[in-house]
């Protein structure tokens, strides 16, 4: 998220309320990468990325008499690309929708996990330092089934709360926390495979 | 408390969120249970892999110019489209 000092931000704010031209087009010239950025996360296609920042600075343009100045500008554009990439996203044909099953863990009837875990965690903390492990982390969560990854993405990644989460959604809370928790345990099972664990 | 309990209390637990009786539950099984005392260090280090590794603190995306353009030209047209009163 972009922040800006106070007086640069109530000055821009002015700005756009009074309709200045100049004001909107920094605006866009401030906020579009990011907003392009959060956009790709979600959409993962760089030309449906586009036309959803564009969709969203529509929008943004039409509310920016109502927003009341309570969160910063940045905050306010992020949630509003957000909506805009969920848009686009529910609006697309589905694919059906894949089990996550064969990715979580399994146990014993008496409730013993059924595999011994390696302990890979400290190879997991270097997997980001370098760019092609960053992407094989990336490629895992591409690999969740979309409800799953869409909430992994909003709840660690864009860092929006539960009730956020559902919100722009349209579940409930419980539903946020139940995929959420099968998405990690499934991410890590992802991860895992890169380091030899055996299946479960 | 089993290794199956243990797994879906790992959020609470990270969250700081458990009660204390679960708490001391999810404790003393971790004090005895190799397995999932691995299990949670990986669980921990897969939150980890993917808050680092998933742009939330890279650089902006490059914006085409076309695209500025076309944002901006699309506050124009509803300008047009919708008159102040």
């Amino acid at each position: 998220m972009v922040v800006s000092p106070p007086v640069q931000e109530a000055e821009l704010l002015a700005g756009l309320r009074a309709g200045q031209e100049d004001a909107f087009e920094r605006l866009v010239r401030t906020h579009s990468g990011r907003m392009l950025s959060v956009c790709l996360r979600i959409l993962r296609n760089h030309e449906e990325a586009k036309d959803a920042v564009q969709e969203a600075f529509v929008s943004a343009f039409r509310g920016i008499q109502a927003f009341e100045g309570t969160s910063l500008l940045g905050t306010w554009l992020h949630r509003i690309a957000v909506n805009a990439s969920l848009m686009r996203l529910r609006s697309k044909k589905r694919r059906p929708e894949q089990s996550i099953n064969a990715l979580l863990p399994a146990f014993t009837a008496d409730g013993h996990a059924r595999i011994e875990p390696r302990d890979w965690s400290p190879s997991a903390v270097q997997m980001v330092e370098t760019r092609e492990t960053r992407d094989f982390v990336r490629s895992c969560i591409d690999r969740l089934p979309e409800i799953y990854r869409v909430v992994l993405l909003l709840r660690d990644i864009e860092e929006l709360d539960t009730a956020e989460t559902a919100e722009v959604l349209g579940v409930t809370d419980g539903v946020v926390k139940v995929r959420l928790h099968r998405a990690r345990h499934a991410l890590r099972r992802l991860l895992a495979e890169r380091f030899g664990e055996g299946s479960s | 408390m089993t290794c199956r309990e243990l797994y879906g209390f790992l959020d609470e637990f990270l969250d700081g969120i458990l009660d204390a009786s679960t708490r001391r539950h999810f404790e003393n099984h971790l004090e005895r249970c190799f397995a999932c005392r691995k299990y949670l260090a990986t669980y921990r280090a897969t939150l980890q892999a993917a808050r680092g590794s998933e742009w939330a603190d890279a650089p902006p995306a490059e914006v085409p110019e076309e695209l500025i353009h076309a944002i901006l030209a699309s506050r124009t047209a509803a300008l047009v489209r919708q008159p102040p009163e």
